[in-house]
């Protein structure tokens, strides 16, 4: 990478987190908040009431999760440009200086952005399980399964990145060692 | 409108709609049919009306204020 390219990475890193964090904690804020009073203050009022012959509370649940799913989806958006800017960070601060290939930042990326969308995606379950339950409990067993199975292939691919960071760099050292 | 008046009206309109909800609907019940027994209506769909009308507000201003809260946070980084 040519010093222009590395400095151009900088800049686009520290701009992208900087734009992004304060984001992702207001939107996980208003995800909270709106879970909150969904569980603390309609659906107790709720209770009992039929909408149309149909439960209200199930209904309510049901407007509650499409609006935590919507920011949930942006919140992950976000989350994927916060970690490209942190990878391309950590990729210059951790690898030599002056020194770091685009392969290396890609897989950065790639370890990084794995490991924070199966963290995000567990918190956005947890967040979501009551609410799935409320319309169905088969919903929070089928989506807890598709989780599970997502987040295998997921951690797989890190693990993959990391290790050929691994490689690259005993390689390099066993290198140095044998020319020693 | 200015971010800054914005976040609070945002933030006045979530307040009076959840303390509505929680004063009205969870600790004085009886007020809260007084109001359903008021309108014309049956007091069946009448009150999951107005519970999902309180819910879509509570909703809307949340996420209407965080985006408002945003913008105030980058005028002042700015």
């Amino acid at each position: 990478m040519s010093n222009e390219m590395i400095e151009e990475t900088k800049r686009e890193s520290r701009e992208a987190i900087a734009e992004t964090l304060p984001r992702i904690v207001l939107d996980l804020s208003a995800a909270v908040l709106i879970w909150l009073f969904g569980r603390l203050v309609f659906l107790p009022i709720a209770e009992g009431i039929d909408f149309f012959g149909y439960p209200l509370p199930e209904f309510l649940n049901f407007v509650i999760l499409v609006a935590l799913v919507i920011i949930v989806f942006k919140v992950i958006v976000d989350v994927r440009r916060f970690i490209d800017g942190l990878a391309g960070y950590a990729a210059l601060v951790i690898g030599a200086d002056y020194d770091v290939t685009e392969q290396e930042v890609t897989h950065y990326k790639t370890a990084l952005g794995g490991l924070f969308d199966v963290i995000v995606v567990s918190l956005a379950y947890i967040l979501l399980v009551d609410y799935f339950s409320g319309i169905h409990p088969a919903i929070a067993g089928v989506t807890l399964l598709a989780l599970v199975i997502w987040a295998i292939f997921k951690l797989w691919a890190v693990v993959q990145s990391i290790s050929g960071e691994i490689r690259r760099y005993t390689s390099r050292w066993s290198r140095k060692a044998l020319e020693e | 409108m200015s971010t800054r008046s914005r976040v609070i009206v945002l933030s006045t309109v979530l307040a009076v709609d959840l303390l509505f909800f929680i004063i009205v609907g969870q600790y004085y019940p009886e007020y809260f049919t007084a109001i359903l027994d008021w309108l014309p209506y049956g007091n069946e769909v009448e009150a999951a009306v107005i519970i999902l009308s309180g819910l879509l507000v509570a909703i809307i201003s949340g996420i209407l204020l965080f985006r408002g809260l945003i913008g105030r946070l980058r005028e002042v980084l700015d």
